[in-house]
């Protein structure tokens, strides 16, 4: 903590140094956010770019409230919420997949928890659009049900019906993944 | 318990959201049984994997995408973005076609405290912002709002506290809030909490240790910190509390006098500058961003009304027409050269 706020430092005098340190730490998780709402490589590389420019451009007159991280973080997906928005990007919600068509895997061979950890990142992917953004919002930006509602312009209603389908669904995934690394206590080790 | 609400009385736990009501209804099911016991421990345990992990951020190269940062970086001349300018551009402007468009969700809250007896917080986990004489910076904070600090000022912000948007403040200050009904915006002065309840005002003190708020648009609370007393304004009100509340009055000065070096501009593009011009009169200045966005514009408009800047602002770039409204101003079309 005491490295960034040199850096922060660095970065209000105009000093591409800092600048480059933030980067190197942070450019991979900002273009990870911006992935996991978009599934687009190019594009979440395009919004990274796009969030270290302004980060560079209002470099004298920015306050960082929170930590860094989190700052860029919310960038990130805000930046990408305006891409979906202009974009007009359909979010798929007619004739979704219901949970049940997701169904659970009889494969549960395997160990550690790097797998578990990959397993659950691919059943985030495949997530119905809108439910695996609502999910993000909670998750990664740690967005209350209303902030997530107006983010995305939906109801709190309806927020409140994607959490529980992007859990069930998951759930009904990796049960048997997650139960059995329960009972061994491996995942306890995760964090 | 409906199967169907589970998962998300388990999200609403695992966020900090559950009532106490739902909170009796989920531990009455997962002490149900062994089985339930089990689902709440994986639905848990999803969740908690689910963060970004190291193994989860997308393969990149690093070093190629920083060259093509330094390489934009340097085309728009990093330098001629050192000037001290202040930026109030609305956030999500990139979704506006081709005009500014007036957001009605954006909160408006004036506030012009002038405060003697308040020190900056020492208390940690804070951070103090501060101005020297004949300075005013503006922040923009994470949720879209922008404070605008006059000389002479403190802002502490108290990054710990989540559950209200909470500001204090020793000096003038102006603030653009963004709306956000879960997170009240909270301005505190030796002897008020003012809270941002409606759309946009204006709050002013001109003496020491007494606190004047004046709304622009929209509602406010203001209260007393000895004895709790409070009042509510809405648009054109105003009112002073020293000692005690004044009677309300209307108000008419709804400008931001006093921000002296706020529309000094110095090679500022006119994105700013239109943003600043548009704060300080409190007006909405419709344009067309397409033509004009990156112009620069260079000069002193202190002291000036908002007819006299039009002017010099239509001769130096063309413009072919402008339409004064009640509180829109309305410029037609205009080019850089």
């Amino acid at each position: 903590m005491m490295e960034e706020k040199k850096y922060l430092e660095l970065l209000k005098n105009g000093d591409p140094e800092g600048l480059n340190a933030l980067f190197k730490a942070y450019f991979r998780l900002v273009c990870t956010v911006s992935f996991r709402m978009i599934n687009d490589q190019q594009t979440a590389e395009d919004i990274g770019q796009e969030v270290f420019m302004e980060l560079w451009k209002k470099r004298d007159r920015i306050s960082i409230t929170g930590s860094i991280k989190s700052y860029l973080v919310r960038a990130a997906s805000n930046k990408t919420l305006n891409f979906i928005r202009d974009q007009k990007i359909k979010l798929s919600n007619a004739e979704e997949p219901t949970v049940e068509d997701f169904g659970g895997t009889t494969d549960t061979e395997f160990e550690g928890t790097e797998e578990l950890k990959e397993k659950i990142s691919e059943a985030i992917k495949e997530l119905p659009d809108r439910c695996r953004l609502v999910f993000l919002l909670s998750r990664d930006q740690e967005m209350s049900y209303r902030e997530i509602a107006e983010s995305l312009d939906i109801s709190i209603k309806t927020v409140e019906n994607q959490i529980s389908k992007a859990l069930k669904i998951l759930r009904t995934r990796l049960a048997p993944y997650v139960a059995k690394m329960l009972v061994y206590g491996v995942l306890w080790t995760m964090a | 318990m409906k199967k169907d609400v589970l998962e998300l009385l388990i999200h609403k736990e695992l966020t900090g959201n559950i009532s106490v009501k739902e909170q009796a209804l989920l531990t009455d099911w997962i002490d149900e049984s062994e089985d339930n016991k089990l689902e709440y421990r994986v639905v848990q345990a999803i969740w908690e994997a689910s963060t970004i992990q190291e193994a989860d951020l997308m393969p990149v190269d690093v070093d190629k995408q920083w060259t093509k940062l330094m390489d934009k970086a340097e085309l728009k001349n990093p330098n001629e973005e050192k000037a001290k300018v202040v930026d109030l551009t609305p956030r999500r402007r990139s979704s506006f076609a081709w005009m500014k468009i007036a957001a009605g969700f954006i909160l408006l809250l004036g506030a012009l405290l002038v405060v003697r007896t308040f020190g900056p917080s020492q208390q940690p986990n804070t951070l103090v912002e501060s101005t020297s004489h004949g300075e005013v910076e503006s922040f923009e904070m994470i949720d879209g709002s922008s404070i605008l600090l006059n000389e002479n000022a403190d802002l502490t912000f108290f990054p710990h506290i989540k559950s209200e948007r909470r500001i204090s403040l020793n000096g003038e200050a102006f603030f653009d809030v963004a709306r956000n009904e879960t997170k009240p915006f909270i301005i505190e002065t030796p002897n008020a909490l003012i809270r941002v309840l409606g759309t946009s005002f204006k709050v002013s003190t001109e003496e020491t240790n007494e606190t004047v708020v004046s709304v622009r648009h929209g509602k406010v609370q203001v209260t007393q910190k000895d004895g709790g007393k409070s009042v509510i304004l809405t648009k054109g009100q105003e009112v002073t509390l020293h000692n005690d509340f004044s009677p309300i009055k209307e108000t008419m000065d709804l400008t931001l006098n006093g921000f002296d070096g706020m529309l000094e501009f110095n090679d500022t593009r006119l994105l700013k500058a239109m943003s600043l011009i548009e704060l300080k009169f409190g007006k909405k200045i419709l344009w067309d961003t397409n033509l004009l966005a990156n112009c620069e514009v260079t000069g002193k408009f202190e002291g000036k009304t908002l007819e006299e800047i039009m002017a010099i602002l239509k001769t130096v770039f063309q413009i072919e027409k402008i339409d004064f409204n009640n509180e829109i101003v309305l410029m037609t079309g205009g080019t850089c050269n």
